[in-house]
């Protein structure tokens, strides 16, 4: 099994209830790829965001060759994203501010 | 076209609101065979949870387990307390596609509730064949308030040309969206510009200024600038060109005169409403298009009356200052009503007056301006130019309430879009020393 995870500064952190979440989950006995695609993820985020993308693969490799079948496969993919915005600073110090004893 | 053999079944959250949420879109040609065979849901009862296990299944949900639990797991979506079943620890998408669940939508907590949700428990296909060209799927979520607010987030996902062939498929998916954070954002600017009514006042102080300085008039004026109403000095001077060109050598220098001062005043109104906040920027960007369309019609009556010439532009800049500082006057109060609305009708307001004076005072008696009143404009373009390449990252407006106040900008914090300083740090600042 191989798992890639993509780590940034802006990462979205486990905790954070993302606005915006996507997850799939695929299990495959045989997996055959005729023509291997190209692929690209991105977010976007107006006026900014952070997001973390999250795969899993079980008996896949990270790259996948033509013509190869793959046995007993599992891949999940999770996407999540939330907005940034300043006001969220403002929200936080106040929340932070009534915390305070 | 690509087939999309999906099933899709509301889940048993409750999927409320008003968002926007998309996802797959096939841009590409492409065709696909699959034959599928999805498993007809079980029919569960409320209190029924129990009645359900068998050792095959009891082996499925312990591997299932397994799953979600194991490290690194993207889908070990933090407590797994079942959801909210009253009846049993397992929600009922859970039992009743127990075989196959792998994402758990019931294991959020009731703070994690989305507004929208597309839960695909499982679809079980036994062979697929896909050949896609650019497969193309976005999930996003838009907000927009007037033209004070525009919030967007989303995910984009891209799939070249690929063929691949698949056997004894389960697949399963959720898209959420949540608007909480959203709806919280909107309210805290809102609420902000309600407490803060003077981010609107600041509009009609500025504007004030214009009307006080009418007859220093550009000299003021052109100490601002700003990106919103741009256009009126382009569209101005692009028409009073045509003034000269018409009328002759003479008057295209006027024309030239005129357009940079109008610039100016475009500078001085837009730097202004800049300090309102990114969103009330937005709400300017459409008096710099009201400006820029009424001055245009306004300078076009300069070209019919190119003949009678250029005589009293700086009284029409004048008058122009005079209604501006009236209405500022009146429009100074407008922030109380605590929103971007009466803000953007005040400069809307401003840009008719603007347009109007300049386009009646132009097309009666444009004759007399001369070359003073060129070199006033050549000059204001400078001193506008050399604020743009100022140091300090600031709106011009926050420079010129510096420059007022005293203000050193080298230790004043913004808090404006990318640390931009503006007028209420400025103001703050001030305060504070």
């Amino acid at each position: 099994m191989s798992e890639g995870k993509k780590s940034r500064p802006d990462e979205l952190s486990e905790e954070e209830i993302p606005d915006v979440d996507a997850a799939f989950s695929v299990r495959a006995k045989n997996l055959r790829f005729e023509t291997v695609p190209e692929t690209n993820v991105w977010f976007e985020g107006e006026p900014a965001q952070r997001s973390r993308l999250d795969t899993g693969r079980e008996n896949l490799p990270d790259e996948v060759e033509a013509g190869v079948t793959y046995r007993e496969v599992r891949v999940t993919w999770r996407a999540r994203s939330r907005i940034v915005h300043p006001a969220d600073a403002e929200d936080s110090s106040e929340r932070g501010d009534s915390s305070e004893p | 076209m690509a087939k999309q053999q999906t099933s899709q079944r509301k889940g048993r959250r409750k999927s409320s609101g008003s968002g926007n949420a998309r996802s797959s879109k096939n841009s590409g040609g492409g065709n696909s065979k699959s034959s599928e065979k999805r498993r007809a849901p079980r029919k569960s009862s409320q209190g029924s949870n129990g009645s359900q296990g068998t050792s095959k299944s009891q082996q499925r949900q312990a591997a299932k387990d397994a799953d979600r639990d194991r490290p690194g797991s993207p889908f070990k979506y933090g407590t797994d307390e079942g959801g909210k079943n009253q009846t049993g620890g397992a929600t009922v998408p859970e039992r009743e596609y127990q075989d196959y669940t792998m994402l758990h939508p019931g294991s959020i907590s009731d703070s994690d509730e989305p507004d929208v949700l597309v839960d695909i428990p499982v679809v079980e296909v036994e062979e697929i064949h896909f050949e896609l060209d650019n497969l193309m799927a976005r999930v996003s979520l838009h907000a927009e308030v007037l033209d004070l607010v525009k919030l967007s987030v989303g995910v984009h996902a891209e799939l070249g040309k690929v063929e691949l062939n698949i056997k004894g498929v389960e697949a399963q998916a959720l898209l959420r969206a949540r608007l909480d954070h959203v709806t919280a954002i909107v309210d805290r600017v809102l609420t902000t510009l309600d407490r803060n009514p003077e981010l609107i006042q600041s509009i009609g102080r500025s504007v004030e200024k214009l009307g006080s300085g009418a007859g220093q008039a550009v000299g003021e004026i052109g100490q601002g600038a700003g990106h919103a109403v741009e256009n009126v000095g382009e569209g101005a001077e692009g028409a009073v060109k045509d003034v000269g060109k018409g009328a002759g050598g003479a008057v295209e220098d006027v024309g030239k005169g005129a357009g940079g001062a109008v610039e100016d005043v475009g500078k001085g109104a837009g730097g202004a409403v800049e300090d309102v906040g990114s969103g009330a920027g937005q709400a300017v960007g459409e008096v710099g298009k009201g400006v820029g369309q009424g001055a245009g019609e306004a300078l076009g009556d300069v070209g019919q009356g190119a003949g009678q010439a250029v005589g009293g532009v700086g009284q029409s800049l004048g008058q122009l200052g005079q209604g501006a500082g009236q209405l500022a006057d009146g429009g100074g109060g407008g922030g109380q009503g605590g929103n971007g609305i009466t803000g953007t009708k005040l400069a809307k307001e401003a840009a008719k007056v603007i347009a109007k004076e300049i386009g009646s005072a132009a097309t009666d008696e444009a004759k007399d301006l001369g070359l003073a009143a060129t070199q006033k404009a050549v000059e204001l373009g400078e001193r506008r130019r050399q604020k743009r390449a100022s140091k300090y990252n600031a709106t011009e407006a926050a420079l010129r309430a510096a420059e007022e106040d005293g203000v050193d900008l080298d230790e004043v914090e913004g808090s404006g879009a990318e640390g931009r300083i503006v007028v209420r740090d400025v103001e703050q600042s001030k305060q504070k020393s």
